[in-house]
């Protein structure tokens, strides 16, 4: 089989790469089997980007092909519009499909839309993950705001294991410290100024920011903030990363299973 | 153009089909994909223009329906380039150039006769016999065959289906299925190239395949491989290339010059190769100095020579009757990657408004970064021209899939390598890139 990873931006592949050295690691995983991540940069660029590159593979009739899709879930965008979007991308490439997205059973921000193996016809998947931070701990405007993988990032950066090394390490303080002025502190002082801040990534900027990252590792590259805080969490709780990219992993895995 | 291929136990393609070919084909893919047996089977039925006579003897031609005589058609004595097609093949897989157990004898009325005795009794292929066509069939009087045909021919073309007898079509190609009209039969009885000669029964002794569209004239097949690269050119070539060409040698000087700077203020002359060897060569000559061979100079500089002298040959010679196919084995063959850009452009350029149908087959993502972006910079109504095929064989079973323009783009500016079935694990990573003011449509 062959898996061709897409997501919407440069984050979602610092992610996606740094998680599949992690089940590198940590699981059998073929890795082969997986083609380079490519972000799309922008939710509405998938459907091109999809067919122009994976329409060759799939009329050849070599092999089974997987597609997996990290979607972020924009505020006030409904799953439905999303999964149309995607029966379209499985139509355009198999003209005459009309099968359904089947829901993950257990993560329901994981779809399915298949075409099971046949004597004539290859098989083709497409495992789409759409971005859910409810439930990772994070403060609540957060989670109200759009879900984007950055969320995941910050999720995973709030965790004692992770701050709690930046704090001793960088900065000569304590987690709770840094927790309150990456969630507290600096967004109550942005609202005072009228300045919105309620998104993932305006928390994550918080994070550079109290972190002192610029400063102590003299490089505004976000993925080595992401590269460290993944480290840090392998280091030092690793069973954290394992619960809050659990969806993500299983994306990952289901993308890697034989198509049936 | 040949629109589509569909093959049938040649070399290790037990059977496969390639479909929607453009003006500019690229295969690509691992070792042992089949991008060579295509570019061969290409050529071999490309050349196929001698017409003959095919005469069925084993055949109980009431029963089967078969005509007794079928218009058919037999490689050139030689090529564009002068060169003996089967010999030239032959000798690339470290065989003798002439089949010497070729079971033909060469019959008193000036035919070939055809005795297959490993086949069974009563199969249709069994015996036959290649006639001389008659003048009724064609304008110039009737060629008899010769000795030298015998151990040189070993394969025919059929170009009409509803001539073929049903029996000597494979079932492959009724799965696939074949359009009748303007399409191409080419049979081959050589067992080197024949996919597991050796375990076969009746017509799977024969490599065969179909080719549909229009064919290109057998007088304009051009295949140019490592050793047109290495070798002078046949004195046949550059003679009648020198003598009907009009101005050949300036149009060779102004393309080298496109791709090789430096000769700026050269000519280049065709011309007898040094100390008597058989053939002719490239001579660059600056004012005022000694004229030096180009074979003296950098090998890359001898490739594009021979390359860009033959193709502006050819293209001369076509038209919209009279197509040409142009076959071209490792475009990147020495060829620094400055200077294959601009070979390449010039290629391109030179095919762009002839009726020639383009081949290539590299193991270069270089070739293909360099060609995209020469399609995008310098001849954009050029993109829709361009397929590359991905090919590979497994069990004998040919898959190739197929980009377009936009896939290649796709696929380059992604970082991922379509010359691989599987991500290629390499200590480097390349980056094609797109000019500032690009834009793509979305779709939204």
């Amino acid at each position: 089989m062959k898996i061709f990873p897409f997501g919407e931006g440069s984050t979602d592949k610092i992610v996606f790469e740094l998680l599949m050295e992690y089940l590198n690691e940590n699981e059998h995983l073929n890795e082969e089997e997986f083609d380079e991540f490519y972000p799309v940069d922008g939710i509405y660029k998938f459907a091109k980007e999809i067919k122009d590159t994976v329409e060759g593979d799939v009329k050849s009739n070599a092999d089974d092909i997987c597609i997996l899709v990290f979607c972020d879930l924009d505020k006030g965008r409904e799953h439905q519009d999303i999964l149309n979007q995607f029966k379209d991308i499985m139509r355009g490439l198999l003209p005459g499909w009309n099968g359904n997205p089947i829901k993950h059973t257990e993560y329901n921000n994981i779809y399915l839309f298949k075409q099971i193996p046949s004597e004539e016809m290859r098989g083709l998947r497409i495992v789409l993950h759409l971005a859910n931070i409810s439930g990772l701990g994070l403060p609540e405007k957060i989670e109200a705001s759009n879900n984007t993988t950055d969320g995941y990032v910050l999720a995973l950066g709030l965790e004692d294991g992770v701050l709690g090394r930046f704090a001793s390490k960088d900065v000569r303080t304590t987690s709770d410290v840094l927790h309150g002025l990456i969630t507290e502190c600096l967004p109550n002082c942005f609202s005072a100024a009228n300045i919105e801040f309620e998104q993932d990534k305006d928390f994550l900027a918080a994070y550079f920011c109290v972190t002192r990252f610029w400063v102590k590792h003299r490089t505004e590259q976000k993925r080595n903030l992401t590269e460290i805080i993944f480290e840090r969490s392998k280091k030092y709780d690793k069973d954290k990363l394992k619960t809050i990219f659990s969806s993500w992993i299983e994306a990952i895995k289901k993308a890697g299973e034989p198509i049936q | 153009m040949v629109d589509r291929l569909v093959v049938h136990r040649f070399r290790g393609i037990k059977e496969g089909v390639l479909e929607d070919l453009g003006k500019i084909n690229v295969l690509v893919g691992p070792n042992n994909s089949g991008k060579t047996a295509i570019l061969e089977l290409l050529y071999l039925g490309g050349v196929s223009g001698r017409p003959a006579q095919l005469i069925l003897e084993d055949v109980p031609f009431n029963e089967n329906k078969i005509e007794p005589v079928i218009k058919a058609a037999v490689p050139m004595r030689h090529d564009f380039l002068g060169v003996e097609p089967m010999p030239r093949l032959r000798k690339r897989h470290g065989h003798k150039g002439r089949w010497e157990k070729n079971p033909a004898v060469l019959t008193p009325e000036g035919g070939i006769a055809v005795n297959l005795e490993g086949l069974v009794r009563n199969s249709a292929f069994r015996s036959f016999k290649l006639v001389p066509f008659q003048e009724e069939w064609g304008e110039k009087e009737s060629q008899n065959f010769l000795q030298e045909d015998i151990v040189e021919i070993a394969s025919l073309s059929i170009n009409e289906e509803h001539n073929i007898p049903k029996i000597l079509i494979p079932s492959l190609f009724e799965k696939w299925g074949v359009l009748s009209e303007q399409s191409c039969w080419n049979y081959l009885w050589d067992p080197i190239w024949v996919y597991r000669w050796e375990q076969q029964e009746f017509i799977d002794h024969f490599a065969i395949w179909a080719e549909e569209g229009m064919r290109p004239d057998a007088k304009h097949v051009l295949f140019f491989d490592f050793h047109n690269a290495n070798d002078h050119f046949e004195e046949r070539f550059a003679q009648w290339a020198k003598n009907h060409i009009i101005n050949w040698e300036d149009k060779i000087s102004e393309r080298m010059k496109n791709v090789f700077p430096t000769l700026e203020g050269a000519y280049i002359r065709v011309d007898n190769a040094p100390e008597e060897i058989n053939g002719e060569t490239g001579y660059i000559q600056f004012p005022k100095r000694v004229r030096l061979p180009v074979d003296l100079f950098g090998d890359g500089m001898r490739h594009s020579f021979k390359v860009l002298a033959s193709l502006c040959a050819l293209g001369d010679l076509v038209d919209d009757e009279h197509i040409g196919l142009f076959l071209w084995e490792d475009p990147e063959l020495f060829m620094h990657p400055d200077a294959l850009k601009r070979l390449l452009k010039e290629i391109i350029d030179l095919v762009r408004d002839k009726p020639i149908q383009v081949f290539l087959s590299t193991q270069s993502i270089e070739t293909i970064m360099l060609l995209t972006h020469s399609l995008m910079e310098s001849f954009p109504e050029m993109q829709s021209e361009l397929r590359i095929f991905r090919m590979k064989i497994e069990n004998g079973q040919l898959f190739a899939a197929k980009y377009k323009y936009e896939n290649v783009l796709a696929w380059l500016k992604q970082g991922r390598d379509l010359r691989s079935w599987k991500k290629l694990n390499m200590p480097y990573t390349y980056r094609f890139i797109l000019p500032k003011d690009y834009s793509e449509e979305e779709t939204k």
